[in-house]
């Protein structure tokens, strides 16, 4: 089962075209590792699959429950560690989990926590948090490992172990190179 | 483009509605940046009124057109804030990604519409108690607060979710918003007139029904518009 697909994606921002001529499919288990130096693309082709950019050309498809973290993606800063997932879960139709998945990222003392006084890789748990709460079929994630520590790391190569279903993974780190079972470096 | 697996569904549209008004709510409340805006503005307007008018008394038409001057900046002091500040505090691709952008679009509107309405009955009570204005109709007098602050509520949010993405969002969503509130404003002095004794109290709810309707209008107008202006990959399926 092809779980999310792209035919000649490409996107350009005024005249210059960042990607162009993109193709892959992704099935259960398939853990993508999109690799490329700083404005090769990476963040677009993600960008483009969670539906935050349209393509200039070409087209996707991807499986309807995904979930999506990036480190510009900013959380609310007002709102605390379980009030994000209890407004998610509400949006998504599905159970909070709050607990269990901060426990899981290692983020349970700051639960009640307003966000806004998180460091750089407690949001990133946080954000990694709100990908998986829905249980996603697609997980699209751009440099997931870049704030976080040693435990952090621990975390969410476990997360990608147990994860049943297929990840894009954007990263510069070359430790996270551990994760991809394909790759695909844009230049 | 299309949906793989078009089995699951985000929940049902009146849910999303409500989670979003809650979240609002909350960052409202533990903020108060919007309600102390426009409710500063308001009560300065309000006290440099009563100094003012320490010798005279305004007549009613008068009297009517501070006061829907008065709660028309005071709304649109305050309220694009709701938009624009996602886009500022870049939370703006994280709603999107979580919510389909109608009902972020209403929640967002139900919460500046509510706080609208409130900084509204709050400041015309103390101007008519502090200017001493004789209200001859109280039932016309709360029923134009309710809908110009329903009708100023939608315009203002109308114009600040369509600058969502412009460089100059604060000075364009105030021009943007401007010709939806000249006639707001007209109709706010005719309705707000009648009911402080100026012309028949008929005309008076004519216009407080013109002004629903306009308000009712941007309502319905928003969710249809504001998600194709807000994100190109809005036909994304997630979003259909």
């Amino acid at each position: 089962m092809v779980l999310a697909q792209a035919q000649n994606l490409g996107r350009k921002f005024g005249d210059r075209w960042v990607i162009r001529r993109l193709e892959f499919e992704l099935r259960p288990r398939d853990v993508l590792l999109l690799t490329g130096n700083n404005g090769s693309g990476k963040s677009t082709v993600l960008k483009i699959l969670a539906g935050l950019l349209s393509p200039s050309e070409g087209s996707f498809q991807i499986a309807q429950r995904f979930g999506y973290s990036a480190l510009d993606l900013a959380v609310y800063p007002a709102l605390t560690a379980r009030e994000h997932l209890l407004f998610s879960a509400k949006v998504r139709n599905c159970p909070d989990r709050a607990d269990e998945l901060l426990r899981q990222l290692g983020l349970q003392r700051a639960i009640d926590q307003r966000a806004g006084e998180f460091s750089t890789g407690m949001r990133a748990r946080l954000k990694l948090a709100l990908a998986i709460q829905h249980k996603p079929d697609v997980l699209l994630l751009d440099e997931p490992s870049a704030a976080l520590d040693e435990a952090g790391q621990e975390a969410l190569a476990n997360l990608l172990e147990e994860f049943e279903g297929a990840v894009l993974l954007a990263t510069n780190e070359k430790e996270d190179g551990r994760f991809g079972t394909l790759g695909l470096h844009l230049s | 483009m299309a949906s793989i697996s078009p089995e699951t569904s985000p929940a049902p549209w009146l849910s999303q509605v409500r989670a979003v008004f809650a979240k609002e709510w909350i960052t409202e409340m533990r903020s108060r940046h919007g309600i102390f805006v426009s409710g500063l503005f308001g009560v300065t307007a309000v006290i440099a009124l009563v100094f003012a008018s320490y010798t005279f008394k305004p007549s009613p038409l008068l009297a009517a057109g501070i006061l829907s001057v008065i709660l028309t900046f005071s709304s649109l002091l305050g309220v694009p804030r709701l938009f624009i500040s996602e886009e500022e505090q870049r939370t703006f691709d994280l709603l999107m990604v979580l919510v389909d952008p109608g009902p972020a679009y209403f929640g967002k509107t139900l919460v500046t519409i509510v706080t609208t309405a409130l900084t509204g009955f709050l400041l015309s009570l103390l101007y008519v108690v502090m200017v001493g204005i004789p209200v001859e109709s109280w039932p016309l007098f709360w029923g134009s607060i309710l809908v110009l602050s329903l009708a100023l509520g939608a315009s203002v949010s109308f114009a600040g979710a369509l600058v969502l993405g412009a460089a100059n969002r604060w000075v364009l969503a105030a021009a943007v918003a401007m010709p939806f509130l000249f006639p707001l404003v007209a109709m706010g002095v005719g309705a707000l007139g009648a009911a402080f004794g100026d012309g028949r109290e008929s005309d008076g709810w004519r216009n407080c029904l013109a002004i629903l309707g306009m308000g009712v209008c941007l309502l319905a107008l928003g969710p249809a518009l504001v998600p194709t202006v807000w994100r190109p990959g809005s036909n994304h399926p997630r979003k259909k």
